[in-house]
């Protein structure tokens, strides 16, 4: 054995705990032999002596009675809940069911917690989804034509969100109907329930393609471009044969009937009837599980200023 | 069943929560003073000592013992290690803190262990040894402290320490090789020390 395999071995032997007699009988022997290690054996043989004689001082040492009285005082009352919380009489299932109904409840919030988390990712995972089609769809090129035809959005399937791209305008008292997608820096007014919305016919019949025409405090839909919009600002709901909807109602709290508007998008979504309750609007208590179509109009900031519902 | 010494640790604990209060006060008196010495040795603070020594067994009065595992080692491991995780909780917690050194032992020594029965030399030079040693063991980081005090203090063997600790085996024995070289470089400082201020010192005071 060589000093760098004595110094390896040099606690255990220090401390009496050398298991192996070969190894041992090997390190007592370089002990005696190299100077260097006895010395550095002697060394940490006196450092065991010196923690035992610690270690001996302190072997009597326990705590104090005043913990003993205060956890058996603490185990009493913690018994006396238990007691008290249940009607088991059997004292041994008392303490292991009060347990076990704590972990169940834990367990309960804990998988609450775990399904609202996902119900939430989702929903914001469908409003991304919904904005950045109705971005794609104001950044595509125009849909429809120019000869007043429809173009081929009936091949588009009705889509939960179909955007419409910025609102094109027409100065009040016009016709402003003309199949244009420009004047974004005239101001549109969102109507509230009690403003009018005049939806032209279109020939798509459940796809809003066409450019969106607010005229006069009143937002008109005039689909795919081929008919013209009344200028009015009469019905309360516009006749459609493809699609009926309802008035614009006003998402912005305590918004003036008619609020100016940049421009923005339409989005179709598909809502659970009961949305229609959380509107005042009268709802079948019947159908209350299906859904129903609507189209959300979007400001620029992505806010959503107004929803119509298509009935 | 009633409780009695023949039980093991683990009966013990069973009936206790089963609400026994005789096994549970049975499992305390046999635990109490290892648990007990362990935080003492650790943070060097009989106050600290008896908080960490109450909680411990609060585990017990609460049950959350029913984390225990027997598969994973002795229910005194468990304790061991739940009254570990206290101590190094209490040292994070006081490390900002100075210790207020008591008046009236001066050194902050006992004033019991100063007391002369045979031989006031060697008592002395006793007490002065274990003060040193004592000192010298607080003063080491944390993780070895650890390894010193269950291998060496409670003679621990290095695999009851590592399952304590929840290291491995060989993490035990090299930090013991580790924390025990540090301690002969502490004591040779303090021989050093001794040594140097030696020829100071004024005797009388030191018989008076």
């Amino acid at each position: 054995m060589n000093c760098q395999q004595f110094i390896t071995l040099i606690v255990e032997a220090a401390r009496g705990q050398m298991l192996d007699a070969a190894a041992r009988d090997g390190a007592m022997r370089h002990a005696e032999s190299c100077a260097a290690c006895a010395a550095r054996l002697a060394q940490e043989q006196s450092l065991t002596n010196a923690l035992r004689t610690v270690a001996l001082t302190l072997k009597e040492t326990s705590a104090p009675a005043r913990v003993e009285a205060k956890l058996l005082a603490a185990f009493q009352d913690g018994l006396a809940s238990s007691n008290a919380a249940t009607t088991d009489s059997s004292p041994v299932a008392l303490p292991a069911r009060v347990a076990t109904q704590a972990q169940a409840s834990n367990l309960r919030s804990r998988r609450l917690a775990v399904w609202a988390t996902a119900i939430a990712a989702s929903l914001v995972l469908v409003a991304l989804v919904a904005l950045y089609k109705g971005f794609t769809h104001s950044a595509a090129p125009q849909q429809t034509t120019t000869n007043g035809k429809p173009s081929d959005s009936q091949d588009s399937p009705p889509v939960n969100a179909l955007a419409v791209p910025t609102p094109t305008l027409a100065t009040s008292g016009t016709a402003a109907h003309q199949p244009k997608r420009e004047t974004v820096n005239q101001k549109p007014h969102v109507e509230s329930a009690r403003g009018s919305l005049k939806s032209a016919r279109g020939t798509g019949p459940r796809m809003l393609t066409s450019r969106q025409v607010i005229d006069g405090g009143s937002a008109i839909i005039e689909a795919s471009g081929t008919a013209a919009a009344s200028n009015g600002t009469g019905g309360a709901v516009t006749s459609n044969e493809a699609e009926r909807v309802t008035e614009f109602i006003s998402l912005v709290a305590g918004a003036p009937a008619a609020t100016p508007l940049e421009g923005g998008q339409l989005v179709r979504v598909q809502l659970p009837r009961a949305a229609l309750a959380s509107l005042g609007l009268p709802l079948n208590v019947e159908r209350e599980n299906e859904s129903v179509k609507a189209d959300v109009l979007l400001g620029n900031d992505g806010l959503a200023r107004a929803i119509r519902f298509e009935r | 069943m009633r409780a009695s010494p023949e039980h093991s640790d683990e009966e013990l604990l069973r009936l206790t929560g089963a609400g026994d209060a005789d096994a549970f006060t049975a499992l305390y008196r046999r635990r109490q003073a290892g648990i007990f010495r362990f935080a003492l040795q650790m943070c060097g603070s009989e106050g600290i000592a008896e908080d960490v020594t109450q909680e411990v067994f609060m585990t017990l009065v609460k049950r959350e013992s029913q984390q225990f595992d027997p598969s994973r080692g002795t229910l005194a491991s468990y304790l061991y290690g739940v009254a570990r995780n206290q101590v190094l909780r209490r040292l994070e917690k006081e490390r900002h803190f100075v210790p207020i050194i008591d008046e009236t032992t001066e050194d902050g020594s006992g004033a019991g262990q100063l007391v002369a029965t045979h031989d006031p030399l060697a008592d002395l030079a006793r007490n002065e040894l274990i003060e040193t040693v004592r000192l010298a063991v607080l003063a080491l980081p944390a993780h070895y402290r650890e390894v010193v005090v269950l291998c060496e203090l409670h003679e621990m063997s290095y695999a009851e320490a590592a399952a304590v600790l929840d290291c491995a085996v060989g993490t035990v024995r090299s930090r013991l090789h580790r924390a025990r070289a540090l301690l002969v470089e502490k004591l040779r400082e303090v021989r050093r020390e001794v040594a140097a201020t030696a020829p100071n010192v004024d005797p009388l005071r030191c018989f008076a």
